[in-house]
C-alpha cells in the first residue's frame, strides 16, 4: 500500500498529474471562457493579418522571408480557431510543446516549487488569448527557437569546439524559420554555455555572433534595410495606433519572447548563488511526518500565479462585445441582441452599436427599442461609424450597405477594408456577393476563387462558384433578387457619406425598402433631425405598421412640443404611457429649473432608454 | 556475396520503377492515332486562339475547358519538332525551350495547337486546330508594370515590377515596402530603354518626390510629378503637374472616378536640374495632361481641356461629367528652349469624347490614344477605348482590340509593330496586360493576355496590372538602392513655378489616395 501510495503520489507522478490538469484546465478555459472562434472573428478584423491560403504561391511568399515559415504555419494554426474544439486543442498543444522545452531548458527538477517557472509561458499564452488577440504567430516562433534551444543544449556538449558551428548553423535555420525570435535562441545558447558547460567565451561569441548572423542573412540574403533585420520579422509589430486592448495584449507578447530567456538565467543564477542544483530533494510526500508535499506547493503556487494573471488579464468586456458582432455576423439577432441586452460592452468597440442596430431592426424591434442600448449623438453608428479605431476594421459595414442597396458604397467601403489586409477572406466574400449583384459575374468569380483558397471559407465559395455555373447571374437566388431590387439606380458622385441622403435616395427607388425606411428614420432620430423624421412619417403606410413604433411616438410629441405644430399620424394613437412619460419628463425638467446635470440624473433612472432623454442629453441611458 | 545481391535487386528494382515511369510518361506523350474528330476547336482560358504572338513571347500555358480526364496538345509549325505536352486537369504548361526553338523556327509562320482530350473511357476527342500567327518582329523582352489592388482611398501594397516576356521573371523595381510601404505610380522610360527612367512616389513620411535614375545614379526630386514623358534627347523631361482628387459613384461598373481639379504641365532638366513651364501648355483656364514627344522631339503632344469649374476645391466638382480633353500638340525646341504656339490635333467638337494618353509610335507613323465620355483618368472610363491616328493623314479609327470595358495605359515596342495596354475586358475591374501586333498600315490584331507560368494565374489573382511600358531590357539599380534614395532626407530641391495646380502646403491630408495607419 506503502508502494502504490508512492508510486501515485511520488515527485514524477505527481507532477504529471499536475500538468494533466493544467493543460486541462488550460484547454476548457480556452473552450469555455474565451472561445477561440472570437479570436479568430477579431483576428479578422485586424488590418495586418495574414490569412493561410492553400497553394503554392501563399507557400511560395512565406517561404521568400525571414519567419515565413512561422507565419505560414501560424496562418494554417489559426484557422482551427474558428473551430470550437478544433482550435483550443491546437494552443493547448503548442503551449504543452512550449512547456517541454521549458522544463528542459531550465531543468528544474520535476520535485521542485521553481517548476512553476516552466509555466509561465503557458500562462502568458493564456493572458494574450483573454485579451482576444491572436497568440499563434507568437507562440509557433517560441515554439519552434524553444525546441532548437534543446536540441542545442543536448547536442552541443557532445561536439567539442563543433558546438559554435552547430550554433551558427541553428541561428541562421531560426533566422529563416522563426525571423528575429532567433535572438531568443542566442540567449539561450550563451547561458547554456556559459552555466552549463562554463565557456564565458563561447557565450560570448553566441551573444556578437548571433545576432551578427541573423544581420548578414536579414541585410544579404533577404535584402531587407539593416533595422529591418530585426524588426521586419518579428511575428508582431509594434504598431502606433493600437487599442487600449492591445496595448497590453502586446506587453503580454513581447514577456512570451524574454519569458523563457529569463527563466533560464533567473534558475541559473539562483543555481550559482546557492552553489548547487535546485532540486529540492525534501523528503518525499509523507503527510504521516506532516511535512507539506512539494507537488501540493507546486500546485498553490500554480494556482496562485495563473488564476490571478488569467483572471486580471481577461477582457470579460471585449468577449461580450465582440459576441454581439459575431452574432450579427452570423445574422443571429436574436442572439445578437441578447448577449448586448447584459451591457458592460467595450467602448473602443463603436461598431457595436452598428450590430446592434441592424439586430434590432432584423428583429423588428428598431423603432422601438434602439435607445435601449448605446447611442450617442458623437459616435453613434447606423451606417457609417464617425469613428475609426486604430488597426481594427469593421468589415460588416459592407454588408449593411449592401442590404440597404447602396451596392457600389459597399463596394467601395470593402475595398478599403482590403486595402493591407493581405486578401481577407470575409471582405472576399463580400466582395463577390457585390459584384454577383452588381452583374459583374467574372469579377465575382476571381473573388471567389481567391476566396475558394481559404479553408474556412473554402465550401462556402465552391458552393457559389457551382451555383454561378448554372446560374450565371443567380436568377433563382432570393436575397441577390432582393438586393438587385432595392440597389440605387440613380447616380451621385461623392467624396463624403451623406446618409440621410442616400436612404432617402433609396426610398425614392424602392418605396418598400423597409430597411431603408427604418434606417432613415433612426437616422433623422440619432441626429435629431425631427422635421425629416415628421416628413416621412406618412410613409408608415407603405410598410403597413399597425401602430408607430414608440420612439417615433415619443418624437412626434417631442415635435409637437417644439414646434407646437400638429402631426399627421392618421387612424395610429399615440400610447397613453408615452404621452404621460412626456408630460412627467416636462413635469420634472421645470420643477428643476433647467439644471441640467440633476435632470440627467433624475431621469435616467426612469427614462434612459426613451428618444426624450437621448433628445436631452445626446445618448441614451443604458447599462454600460 | 549477400551485400552485392542486395545491390544488385536494389538497382534492377529501381530501374524497373525509372522505366514504368518513362513508358507511362512516354505513352502519355504520343500522339493519339485512334480519335474521334470534333469541327469546332476547343475552348482554351486565356484565349490563345487566332492570336499573333512575337517569336520571343514566354510559352502561352493555357487551360483546356473541354470536358474529359486527361488531355493532351501537340503544338506545330512547317518546320522544327512539335512540342507535345500533356495534363490531367487539362493545365498545359509548355516546355520553355522547346517552344522558343519552334517559334524561332518559324517566324512570319503559323503555329498550330492539336487539343486532345480523352475521356474517362479512354476514347480520345480531337479538335479542330487552333491556328495563331508568330509575328517576324520581336517584341520588346521586358515590361514593366505597377500592380495593386483595386483600391479606393487607402492601398496595402503597391509596386513597380518588371517582367522578362521571354520567361516568368518577375522582379521589384520599386515597392513600397521599402519605404513604409508608401505608394509608387506613373512610371516612365527614355526611348524604351532600361537606364534612363522616371517614377513618382507618394509619401507621407518620406515626402512626395520624383525618383530620376539614370545609368546607375539614382536622384530624389523634391517635387511631385504626374504623368511624365522623357524628350527623345534625354535631356528634358515633361510632365503633368495635377491637382487630382478621387471620388465615387453611387452606380455603375466603375465605383471610382478621378479629376483633375487643376493640371499644368511642365518640364524638368536633369542636367540642370530645374523646372520649367511654357505659358503655351499651363494656361490657367485650361487643364493640360498627358505629355508625349514625337519621336524626333520636335513636338510635344498633350490634351487639354477648358476647366469648368470656379471653385477648385470642390470635389466633384460642377458639370466633372462635362469635361472633355482635346488632342493638341506645340512645337519645341531643345537648342534653343524654345516652344511655339499650341495647335489642336482633334477636337472633342469632332469626336464628342474626351481624347487621353496620346502615344506615339517610335516610327513616328502612328498616335495611339484613349477615347472616352468625359474626364481625365481612362482607367475608370468603361467606355474608353482605343484609337488610331495616323500621324501623316490625320486619319484616326476605332481599333478592334476593344471590349465594352475600360482599355488604357497603352505603349509602343521600340519597333512600333507592338502595343502593350491594360484592359479590364474580364470582368470589368481587374486591369490586365494585353498584347497586340500592328502592322504597318496600323491593323491591330486580336489582343492576348500577357503569359503567365501557371495558367489559372488570373482566375484568382485579385491585383491589377496598369501603365504596362514595355522595354528592351530589365532595369538594372537595385529596388533597394532606389528605396534607400526614397527615404534620404537629401534630395534635388527644384522651384517649381507657381500656377494654380501647384498643390500648397498642408494639403497632406487632401491627397487623394492614402496608405492606411
Amino acid at each position: 500500500m506503502q508502494a502504490l501510495k508512492k508510486n501515485l503520489f511520488g515527485p514524477r507522478r505527481s507532477v504529471h498529474v499536475i500538468c494533466v490538469l493544467f493543460f486541462s484546465a488550460f484547454y476548457l478555459f480556452l473552450r469555455l471562457c474565451i472561445e477561440t472562434e472570437l479570436i479568430y472573428y477579431y483576428f479578422e478584423m485586424c488590418r495586418k493579418a495574414s490569412f493561410f491560403r492553400t497553394g503554392w504561391p501563399f507557400l511560395r511568399d512565406c517561404l521568400v522571408f525571414p519567419g515565413g515559415p512561422t507565419q505560414y504555419t501560424a496562418a494554417f494554426f489559426t484557422q482551427l480557431c474558428c473551430l470550437p474544439w478544433i482550435g483550443p486543442l491546437a494552443i493547448t498543444l503548442l503551449a504543452w510543446g512550449i512547456y517541454r522545452c521549458t522544463v528542459s531548458l531550465t531543468a528544474v527538477a520535476a520535485d521542485s516549487p521553481w517548476r512553476v517557472i516552466c509555466y509561465l509561458p503557458v500562462i502568458l499564452i493564456l493572458m494574450i488569448c483573454g485579451r482576444y488577440e491572436n497568440p499563434l504567430s507568437m507562440s509557433v516562433a517560441v515554439l519552434v527557437v524553444a525546441f532548437f534551444s534543446v536540441l542545442y543544449q543536448k547536442i552541443s556538449p557532445h561536439l567539442g569546439r563543433g558546438a559554435a558551428i552547430l550554433f551558427l548553423i541553428f541561428s541562421g535555420l531560426l533566422y529563416y524559420v522563426a525571423g528575429s525570435t532567433a535572438l531568443v535562441f542566442v540567449v539561450l545558447a550563451a547561458l547554456c554555455e556559459f552555466f552549463d558547460r562554463r565557456k564565458p567565451f563561447l557565450s560570448a561569441f553566441c551573444l556578437f555572433l548571433g545576432p551578427a548572423v541573423c544581420w548578414l542573412l536579414g541585410a544579404y540574403l533577404f535584402k531587407l534595410d539593416d533595422s529591418d533585420s530585426y524588426l521586419f520579422s518579428l511575428p508582431f509589430v509594434p504598431i502606433k495606433q493600437i487599442l487600449e486592448k492591445e496595448k497590453l495584449s502586446r506587453i503580454f507578447g513581447w514577456a512570451l519572447f524574454v519569458v523563457i530567456p529569463m527563466s533560464t538565467l533567473f534558475i541559473n543564477v539562483y543555481r550559482v548563488l546557492l552553489k548547487e542544483r535546485i532540486t529540492f530533494h525534501l523528503p518525499v510526500t509523507s503527510r504521516d511526518s506532516g511535512t507539506v508535499p512539494q507537488w501540493v506547493l507546486q500546485t498553490v503556487l500554480l494556482v496562485l500565479i495563473a488564476v490571478p494573471s488569467v483572471l486580471f488579464s481577461f477582457d470579460w468586456k471585449a468577449k461580450r462585445t465582440l459576441q454581439v458582432c459575431f452574432f450579427a455576423r452570423q445574422r443571429n439577432w436574436p442572439e445578437a441582441l441578447a448577449v448586448a441586452q447584459k451591457g458592460s460592452l467595450r467602448k473602443y468597440f463603436p461598431f457595436c452599436s452598428n450590430a446592434v442596430n441592424r439586430a434590432l431592426y432584423y428583429t423588428g424591434k428598431l423603432g422601438d427599442e434602439m435607445f435601449a442600448y448605446p447611442q450617442n449623438t458623437s459616435d453613434s453608428d447606423l451606417v457609417f461609424c464617425k469613428i475609426q479605431r486604430g488597426n481594427v476594421i469593421f468589415m460588416e459595414r459592407a454588408e449593411v450597405c449592401l442590404d440597404l442597396g447602396m451596392v457600389n458604397v459597399a463596394q467601395e467601403v470593402a475595398t478599403e477594408f482590403m486595402a493591407g489586409t493581405d486578401g481577407n477572406p470575409y471582405i472576399l466574400k463580400q466582395l463577390a456577393l457585390i459584384n454577383i449583384v452588381k452583374g459583374q459575374v467574372e469579377t465575382a468569380r476571381v473573388y471567389l476563387r481567391a476566396l475558394s483558397q481559404n479553408l474556412v471559407y473554402r465550401a462556402e465559395a465552391m458552393d457559389l462558384l457551382r451555383r454561378l455555373e448554372t446560374d450565371p447571374l443567380l436568377e433563382r437566388d432570393e436575397r441577390i433578387q432582393y438586393l438587385r431590387s432595392v440597389s440605387m439606380n440613380r447616380d451621385i458622385g461623392y467624396i463624403v457619406y451623406d446618409e440621410g441622403a442616400w436612404l432617402e435616395e433609396l426610398l425614392g427607388k424602392n418605396k418598400h425598402n423597409k430597411m431603408a425606411f427604418e434606417y432613415l428614420m433612426a437616422h433623422c432620430l440619432l441626429n435629431k433631425n425631427l422635421d425629416k423624421f415628421i416628413e416621412n412619417l406618412p410613409r408608415l403606410d407603405d410598410f403597413g405598421y399597425k401602430e408607430i413604433p414608440r420612439h417615433y411616438q415619443e418624437a412626434i410629441l417631442l415635435y409637437i412640443g417644439i414646434t407646437q405644430k400638429d402631426v399627421d399620424i392618421g387612424s395610429r394613437g399615440i400610447n397613453a404611457e408615452v404621452k404621460e412619460q412626456y408630460d412627467k419628463i416636462n413635469e420634472l425638467g421645470q420643477s428643476m429649473n433647467n439644471n441640467v446635470k440633476l435632470l440627467q440624473k433624475v431621469l435616467a433612472e426612469k427614462f434612459g432608454k426613451t428618444y426624450f432623454f437621448y433628445f436631452t442629453f445626446g445618448f441614451s441611458e443604458s447599462k454600460q | 556475396m549477400k551485400t552485392l545481391k542486395v545491390f544488385i535487386t536494389v538497382f534492377l528494382v529501381t530501374s524497373l520503377a525509372i522505366a514504368a515511369v518513362g513508358f507511362t510518361f512516354f505513352k502519355s506523350s504520343v500522339e493519339p492515332e485512334d480519335f474521334v474528330p470534333i469541327e469546332r476547336p476547343a475552348a482554351i482560358k486565356p484565349d490563345y486562339a487566332g492570336i499573333t504572338i512575337p517569336a520571343n513571347i514566354a510559352p502561352l500555358n493555357f487551360t483546356v475547358l473541354e470536358p474529359g480526364s486527361f488531355y493532351l496538345v501537340k503544338i506545330h509549325s512547317s518546320s522544327g519538332p512539335a512540342v507535345i505536352v500533356s495534363d490531367k486537369s487539362g493545365n498545359i504548361r509548355i516546355p520553355l525551350k522547346p517552344w522558343r526553338s519552334l517559334l524561332e523556327a518559324n517566324r512570319g509562320g503559323k503555329l498550330f495547337f492539336e487539343i486532345y482530350a480523352r475521356d474517362s473511357q479512354g476514347r480520345w476527342s480531337r479538335y479542330q486546330s487552333i491556328e495563331n500567327t508568330i509575328a517576324k518582329e520581336n517584341i520588346d523582352g521586358y515590361i514593366a508594370y505597377r500592380r495593386i489592388e483595386p483600391v479606393c482611398s487607402y492601398w496595402g501594397q503597391v509596386g513597380v515590377f518588371q517582367r522578362n516576356l521571354e520567361n516568368f521573371e518577375e522582379s521589384v523595381i520599386i515597392h513600397g515596402r521599402s519605404f513604409n510601404n508608401e505608394c509608387v505610380n506613373c512610371h516612365s522610360f527614355l526611348n524604351h530603354e532600361p537606364d534612363s527612367m522616371f517614377v513618382a512616389v507618394r509619401s507621407k513620411k518620406y515626402g512626395n518626390s520624383a525618383i530620376c535614375v539614370r545609368g546607375d545614379n539614382v536622384e530624389k526630386i523634391a517635387a511631385t510629378f504626374g504623368y511624365t514623358a522623357w524628350h527623345p534627347s534625354g535631356r528634358i523631361a515633361a510632365y503633368s503637374f495635377n491637382k487630382v482628387r478621387q471620388f465615387f459613384h453611387t452606380t455603375g461598373t466603375e465605383i471610382r472616378d478621378v479629376v483633375d481639379l487643376d493640371s499644368t504641365i511642365a518640364y524638368y532638366s536633369p542636367d540642370s536640374k530645374t523646372v520649367k513651364t511654357a505659358p503655351n501648355v499651363s494656361e490657367k483656364n485650361r487643364l493640360e495632361t498627358y505629355p508625349s514627344w514625337t519621336p524626333d522631339g520636335k513636338y510635344l503632344y498633350f490634351c487639354s481641356a477648358p476647366m469648368l469649374w470656379e471653385d477648385r476645391n470642390k470635389v466633384p466638382p460642377e458639370h466633372y461629367e462635362q469635361v472633355k480633353y482635346e488632342l493638341r500638340r506645340i512645337s519645341y525646341d531643345v537648342e534653343t528652349d524654345r516652344w511655339g504656339s499650341p495647335e489642336t490635333v482633334l477636337s472633342t467638337d469632332k469626336t464628342g469624347l474626351s481624347i487621353l494618353l496620346p502615344r506615339i509610335s517610335p516610327d513616328g507613323t502612328f498616335l495611339l490614344f484613349c477615347m472616352c465620355k468625359y474626364g481625365c483618368f481612362p482607367v475608370y472610363q468603361p467606355t474608353s477605348d482605343l484609337y488610331l491616328m495616323n500621324l501623316q493623314t490625320g486619319d484616326y479609327r476605332k481599333l478592334a482590340v476593344n471590349s465594352e470595358y475600360s482599355e488604357s495605359w497603352h505603349s509602343w515596342s521600340s519597333n512600333s509593330r507592338w502595343i502593350a495596354f491594360s484592359s479590364k475586358r474580364n470582368g470589368g475591374l481587374f486591369t490586365r496586360t494585353y498584347f497586340s501586333y500592328v502592322d504597318e498600315k496600323g491593323n491591330a490584331c486580336k489582343p492576348f493576355i500577357m503569359p503567365q507560368k501557371d495558367p489559372t494565374f488570373y482566375d484568382s489573382f485579385i491585383e491589377t496590372f496598369s501603365v504596362p511600358e514595355l522595354i528592351t531590357g530589365p532595369v538594372k539599380v537595385d529596388y533597394k538602392a532606389i528605396g534607400r534614395v526614397v527615404r534620404c532626407a537629401e534630395s534635388v530641391k527644384v522651384d517649381i513655378p507657381i500656377t494654380t495646380a501647384t498643390p500648397l502646403a498642408g494639403l497632406g491630408d487632401m491627397e487623394p489616395w492614402r496608405r492606411p495607419e
